[in-house]
């Protein structure tokens, strides 16, 4: 028996989905300005990696091949960013109501934590290298240094507006993807015998979609889209002091690299390592206590002034009893979330007290609330 | 017990005042469920770091008496790994405290999530260690110009094994049923409780069963080289490829971190099924913005906005749904905005349903 109908169009090569796949991917990196300014700042690092690998196996220069390995490591950081600002754009679904939107606080999370990390074993390299000062091998040091610091120029050229990108999608999604920009840090990095430079780039990404308030018709025709420059112009600060400390860091590296060779001051290598190690851990600390404070739902710190007069408000609504068990907390930058219960008379007229209860909520930022009303017993 | 009654009774002062509504009997299942569930991993993390410290010093004396200084790269990196571990129990230990500290104005629901970081930040020391193993494996293969004591490597690493299971015993989670203390509540659908509750410990598991693999792979090159000692190429290979089961480990509770990072919909909760079981509900027309998010592993919040046609009688709309939700699942929270039907905007882009 011949079959009566071959189901030919549900049948889609793999192979083609997956090319699909990335070349959506592509599209929406290189249609935001500050993903395109990520992604070229990813594709001139790790040219300079597979540089210094190749220059390193032909020369037989262990220190080099260890230091590019390094600076793979840390542009792998930067895909991370990357990935998380393709990611975040991603629309919500049943598993992720929300979205993906958290992929950038994700992301600075854990680039906080690399660059931490990273700190902590430079400052223990430059204790070790104290301790017992090896032979150091520096006609190559001051070519590859001056290299790296001219690359962390580059790097602060590009991203010293923090690279401010907006991509508009009618009516559905508004997404101003805020990006903070790459960081790069150079520091200096002594191995066994053998000197090298070598500097690690990241990238964090924070961006902020709108959700939709419940006004007084309950829905939302008009969205406005003011952005609030309060906290990301602390974050924006904070990728720029991130930027400067790194050219000074590379500053050191030539400093010291100069040092060593005309005045033969051994002890400059590891006290720039631990200097520079402190630094990149004093840069890190704002990023990771805000990334961390939003991961731990944290009461927004930008809210915390305004919430309690809100409260007071809503408790001189007419018919408000009280209000309990208010938790608000931070989606990604910018986007507020609410729940909280208010306890009213029997007679208290519900509707109203929603609409103006979200009315002052939303004043001082929170649109996506959640107001449970308990009404009192007898 | 006592303990947990007396903070249930100011938990319950603190979160209805003075509504006596019968939801304050519905948070405190979960908060005491969870307290218990605190104090057995605290216990068990306790009693893992020791043991985990008493055999790295006997490691390290044992060593530093015998005088030997195997050259293999896989004993040097089982005493480092010891230490990882330690450091990963230590900050699973950490988080664990963190958690239990009472919720403040800026920490609203407490420091449930502190475990979730402190797993997270393990699992990437996990992950880093892995990678920096890897790096020396090749190393070794470009440069195969090292030593290999194999007396000293076997004896270590069957040590090593010896105690890696002994930890994995101890940090293991059984099943779910230890967990609820009274089932009566518990509906015709019990809900699905994942098998390894908590997620610091779970972490610290990881990196036993972690450090087991590693160990049985130095047990498995130094007998390699015991008896076939031209065969020193075992040794990174057998790192190779039990590097490769130790990351596998980890892909699970990295999954789970993840969605709760992303505040996504925790596992044993289905958006549908939800959605369905709300909609059961008399007089509910519809819902939309639900949502269902995860505190930790097992301490779960939902929110939605529900539409009725009566508005008049919302109270026990609320009272239904809330009763409904807390008979078939478990949860932290529930908020519930009962709105009215003529409010509805069908149009609007935002009550619209996430897709699947």
């Amino acid at each position: 028996m011949l079959p009566l109908s071959i189901k030919d169009d549900e049948y889609k090569p793999p192979r083609l989905n997956l090319l699909r796949k990335v070349s959506g991917w592509f599209r929406s990196i290189l249609a935001d300005k500050t993903s395109r300014n990520l992604f070229s700042f990813l594709c001139l690092n790790l040219s300079f990696a597979f540089v210094e690998l190749l220059y390193g196996i032909w020369s037989n220069s262990l220190g080099l091949i260890s230091d590019s390995f390094h600076m793979f490591f840390d542009c792998t950081a930067l895909l991370a960013g990357l990935a998380a600002s393709v990611i975040s754009k991603w629309r919500s679904n049943d598993a992720f109501s929300y979205g993906y939107v958290r992929a950038e606080v994700l992301a600075g999370f854990v680039n906080g934590l690399f660059l931490i990390f990273t700190a902590f074993f430079i400052f223990s390299e430059g204790v070790e290298r104290a301790l017992e000062p090896p032979d150091v091998h520096h006609e190559r040091l001051l070519p590859v240094s001056i290299l790296g610091f001219i690359v962390n120029l580059i790097g602060i050229f590009v991203f010293q507006h923090g690279g401010h990108g907006h991509s508009h999608s009618s009516g559905h999604e508004h997404s101003h993807s805020l990006f903070n920009g790459g960081l790069s840090h150079g520091h200096s990095h002594r191995d066994h015998g053998h000197s090298h430079e070598h500097k690690h780039s990241h990238g964090h990404t924070h961006g902020h979609g709108h959700g939709h308030s419940h006004g007084q018709d309950y829905c939302h025709d008009d969205h406005s889209l003011e952005v609030m420059a309060g906290s990301s112009k602390q974050i924006l600060q904070g990728v720029f002091l991130h930027i400067v400390a790194d050219t000074l860091g590379s500053i050191g590296v030539i400093i010291s690299a100069i040092l060593m060779q005309n005045y033969g001051l051994m002890i400059a290598d590891p006290i720039c390592s631990m200097l520079i190690a402190l630094l990149i851990g004093v840069s890190i600390v704002p990023l990771l206590k805000e990334s961390i404070g939003i991961l731990m739902q944290r009461t927004p710190p930008s809210l915390e002034n305004a919430l309690p007069q809100c409260y007071q408000r809503v408790q001189q609504l007419q018919g408000v009893y009280s209000l309990h068990d208010p938790h608000f907390w931070t989606l990604c930058t910018d986007v507020y979330i609410g729940t909280l219960k208010l306890l009213v008379a029997p007679d208290a007229d519900g509707r109203w007290i929603l609409s103006q209860t979200h009315n002052i909520f939303t004043q001082a930022g929170v649109r996506q609330l959640y107001i449970q009303i308990d009404v009192a017993a007898m | 017990e006592r303990t947990t009654a007396f903070y249930s009774a100011i938990w319950k002062e603190l979160i209805c005042g003075a509504n006596p509504a019968y939801h304050c009997h519905s948070y405190s299942q979960a908060y005491e469920n969870r307290q218990r569930e605190q104090h057995q991993a605290r216990r068990k993390l306790c009693v893992a770091s020791v043991i985990c410290t008493f055999f790295m010093i006997a490691e390290i004396t044992g060593k530093y008496v015998c005088g030997h200084i195997a050259g293999s790269l896989a004993v040097l990196s089982d005493a480092a790994h010891i230490l990882v571990d330690l450091t990963g129990f230590l900050i699973s230990l950490l988080s664990l405290c963190l958690t239990s500290k009472p919720p403040t104005k800026q920490c609203t629901f407490g420091w449930h999530r502190a475990e979730i970081l402190g797993a997270l930040m393990s699992m990437i020391i996990v992950w880093m260690v892995t990678g920096v193993l890897i790096y020396l494996a090749c190393m070794r293969l470009l440069h195969p110009d090292y030593d290999i004591d194999a007396t000293v490597m076997l004896i270590t690493s069957a040590c090593a094994v010896l105690t890696n299971i002994l930890l994995s015993l101890i940090l293991h989670q059984t099943g779910p049923g230890h967990n609820h203390g009274a089932q009566g509540r518990e509906g015709t659908s019990a809900p699905l409780e994942p098998a390894l509750s908590n997620a610091s410990l779970q972490a610290a598991f990881v990196h036993a069963i972690g450090d087991l693999f590693q160990s049985i792979s130095v047990l498995i090159s130094a007998l390699i080289i015991f008896f076939k000692p031209q065969y020193k190429i075992a040794d990174p290979i057998c790192t190779f490829v039990f590097s490769i089961f130790v990351l596998a480990t980890t892909i699970t509770i990295l999954r789970d971190i993840l969605t709760i990072l992303m505040e996504g919909t925790s596992k044993g909760f289905a958006y549908d099924a939800v959605k369905a079981r709300i909609l059961t509900v008399e007089k509910v027309e519809s819902v939309h913005d639900l949502h269902v998010w995860a505190l930790t592993m097992n301490q779960t919040a939902l929110s939605a906005h529900i539409a009725t046609a009566d508005s008049t009688d919302s109270q026990k709309i609320l009272r239904d749904v809330t009763q409904a939700l807390f008979e078939q699942y478990s949860f932290h929270s529930v908020t519930i905005q009962i709105e009215s039907g003529q409010d509805q905007k069908p149009d609007c882009v935002f009550c619209q349903e996430p897709r699947d």
